[in-house]
């Protein structure tokens, strides 16, 4: 079944979810998506590649409002929810959180469950698709994803923002925007999000704000943290999925 | 601890909590306490877990699915007093509020500015913030902007084992795992949510709205269909059949045209110039299934009069029978045609009268059916119908529930959605948070310790 879905286990036994896309765990050919054209919902192998998917989509005239504030080509569906990072069209389309509507998912005992449904509204369950989204493949390895695109005639595609080497992106208070666009190496901003991307970690940073790097990876609470491992702990108690980020 | 009238028990009080508004399953409770303050909250918690007394959280108790029944007794926490808006922050369209605050208070609260909370279940001017997050409530403008979820910041719990939590951030987003996206939509079983920074969102600066009166159910659901299909997102796309018109028609002597047989409530709202050409867009289409009366809003008063009907439909329910039990379930819109006959098919089957009154544009149906809960054959028929639309909406690839919840009314149902790894799945996130048995019982995971016994004792009671 594994091997349908697109997943494949890397040589030793353990699952890698995630790293280079030499690395990933999932096979480079993954089954065709399955797209409901009036319905706005494409199932789709976690191990396509975003542009792959975004060119399945265009003769249906769909799309995935995903544009990454830095392009980062051949990265795979997978690996941007396990890092979550920002959007340049979060603002009007949100994010992964919400067009994530349900899924198949590789836990590390390799069985293979599924959650959430294939529309895009059920609250039958826990949301243990969320799970995957800003984890970094560390409890659960996302297999098939149940995704909400929109009519692509509604999309308005921003241009990219060209940078290479490495970037951090950080979020605060609309009313903290304003000096937060102040910091130096200042790429990109978002009035709308209260986000901008730098190409130095910030130096800004108010009490209700937050960064991570380029990988999705930056400062959490104390409980946010705490719990984290705890579910690290619950979901793969034998390590054999990617650690917890420090 | 709690004392006064803080803490009740009693006939009145078993009776007046022994349900939620899903009447069908009843379980009183040993007492109902009604803290004032998050320590209070915490304080009960702990007595609970101390004492091995299941607990079980309440907002307002409109709940569709069973979820604050006390299906093991003990005691029911109510967060009704928790009614306070703590702070508003309107620059950064963010308010922190308790958790009974009702949903409609928050919008009031900052309706001044231009702002409101979005998610807007029908029962919203009761229901309360905890309940909505509970619940994950959706309501009919959630076809543009979503069920609650999104629009929660942060949770505050205390969880099942008495600990004082903060899950989420003040700002969107953020590195590393949500845990607020499990609490929100967890039924009260990851724990009792006590206060929430919510998001608000703009009021659009223009709307538009139309009732449409079609003659078949039949053209209703394909002019849903095809509205959908276009790629157009109204902020609302809702249904009514022609039992829900009579009555309203009965209650509040709401006239349509005669041989309506749906009525359909469409709104497109955003900026004025979006909102013009999809309006004008989903007017032709709608114009394409030859409605018996097409009536466009022409300034708010005419708004809020084509609301009418949606927003006392279920009001007017009452009229028809002693008792009504609303089904929810969802289907991929584009199945809505072949669904609705399905529905009324089984209705006719069982006897029983159906009305459908629901947000076709998301698939989420409604069956309401009416009928008299103290005939115990009545009461299974309307079991046996919802499980069998509820089966019928997951063989077209659609869920058990799109706002009301698995509660204890389809806890035997998740077993047709979901195998049994996808289960070992749900019961590892409910341990995570809830390892023990007192939070919430019996409740949305089949199969709990100590609940299968007491299923026939909830449906025994149901008088």
């Amino acid at each position: 079944m594994l091997e349908t879905l697109g997943a494949k286990l890397k040589p030793g036994g353990a699952w890698q979810a995630f790293g280079t896309v030499d690395e990933a765990c999932w096979d480079s050919s993954p089954p065709q998506p399955v797209v409901s054209k009036d319905d706005f919902i494409v199932t789709v192998s976690a191990g396509m590649r975003l542009d792959d998917l975004q060119a399945h989509l265009e003769p249906f005239g769909l799309a995935l409002p995903f544009v990454p504030i830095v392009p980062s080509p051949g990265r795979r569906l997978g690996e941007w929810i396990g890092q979550n990072v920002p959007h340049q069209l979060e603002g009007t389309f949100r994010s992964w959180r919400d067009w994530v509507l349900g899924g198949t998912m590789l836990l590390s005992d390799g069985s293979v469950a599924r959650s959430g449904a294939r529309v895009t509204k059920s609250v039958a369950g826990f949301d243990a698709h969320q799970l995957p989204i800003g984890t970094h493949g560390t409890l659960v390895v996302p297999v098939e994803l149940h995704l909400r695109v929109v009519a692509a005639s509604r999309v308005a595609w921003p241009a990219p923002v060209q940078h290479s080497g490495p970037f951090w992106i950080q979020r605060v208070l609309r009313t903290d925007f304003e000096a937060a666009c102040q910091q130096s190496g200042l790429l990109w901003s978002d009035p709308e999000t209260a986000t901008c991307a730098l190409s130095q970690r910030p130096g800004f940073c108010p009490e209700h704000s937050w960064w991570m790097d380029e990988r999705g990876v930056g400062p959490l609470s104390p409980l946010q943290r705490e719990t984290w491992l705890r579910a690290k702990a619950q979901f793969d108690p034998d390590g054999r999925l990617a650690g917890v980020p420090e | 601890m709690l004392t006064g009238d803080a803490v009740r028990w009693g006939a009145a009080v078993d009776r007046a909590y022994d349900c939620d508004a899903y009447t069908v399953d009843r379980s009183a409770p040993a007492a109902v306490v009604l803290p004032s303050t998050e320590q209070e909250v915490q304080a009960v918690v702990r007595w609970c877990v101390a004492s091995r007394v299941p607990f079980t959280p309440r907002g307002a108790g409109t709940g569709l699915s069973g979820g604050a029944m006390p299906a093991l007794g003990g005691v029911v926490i109510s967060t009704k007093r928790l009614n306070r808006i703590l702070e508003v922050d309107l620059p950064n369209q963010r308010l922190h509020a308790e958790a009974g605050v009702t949903n409609s208070a928050l919008s009031k609260a900052v309706a001044h500015a231009g702002l409101h909370f979005a998610p807007d279940p029908s029962s919203q001017t009761v229901s309360t913030l905890g309940g909505n997050i509970a619940e994950n409530s959706g309501g009919p403008h959630t076809l543009k902007y979503g069920v609650t979820a999104p629009h929660i910041l942060t949770v505050r719990v205390v969880s099942p084992n008495g600990e004082m939590q903060e899950f989420g951030r003040r700002v969107v987003g953020g590195p590393g795992p949500a845990w607020e996206r499990l609490v929100v939509g967890s039924e009260g079983l990851l724990g009792v949510v006590v206060s929430a920074w919510v998001h608000l969102t703009p009021v659009p600066k223009a709307v538009q709205t139309v009732l449409v009166a079609l003659p078949t159910i039949r053209a209703a659901s394909d002019a849903v269909a095809s509205v959908i299909a276009s790629g157009i997102v109204p902020a609302a796309l809702e249904m009514m059949d022609r039992n829900i018109l009579m009555a309203l028609k009965v209650a509040f002597g709401l006239e349509f045209p005669a041989d309506t047989a749906a009525l359909l409530l469409l709104e497109c709202d955003g900026e004025p110039k979006q909102v013009e050409e999809d309006f004008a867009r989903m007017l032709a289409i709608l114009k394409g299934f030859a409605p018996l009366e097409l009536r466009v809003a022409s300034d708010e008063a005419e708004r809020k009069s084509l609301w009418t009907a949606r927003k006392k439909g279920i009001g007017a329910m009452g009229r028809l029978a002693p008792t009504i039990v609303t089904h929810d379930g969802v289907i991929p819109p584009s199945t809505l045609p072949d669904m609705l006959e399905f529905v009324y098919a089984v209705a006719a089957r069982e006897g029983i009268g159906v009305a459908n009154l629901f947000h076709a544009g998301d698939g989420n149906l409604h069956p309401c059916f009416y009928f008299d809960d103290r005939d115990p054959k009545q009461v299974e028929s309307v079991v046996r119908a919802g499980e069998e639309i509820m089966r019928k909406c997951l063989e077209l690839g659609g869920s058990l529930t799109g706002e009301h919840g698995i509660g204890v009314e389809k806890v035997g149902l998740m077993h047709a959605m979901f195998g049994p790894e996808d289960m070992a799945l749900q019961r590892r996130v409910k341990e995570l948070f809830n390892p023990d048995t007192l939070c919430n019982p019996c409740k949305l995971i089949p199969d709990q310790k100590g609940c299968v016994e007491h299923m026939v004792r909830w449906r025994g009671v149901a008088t």
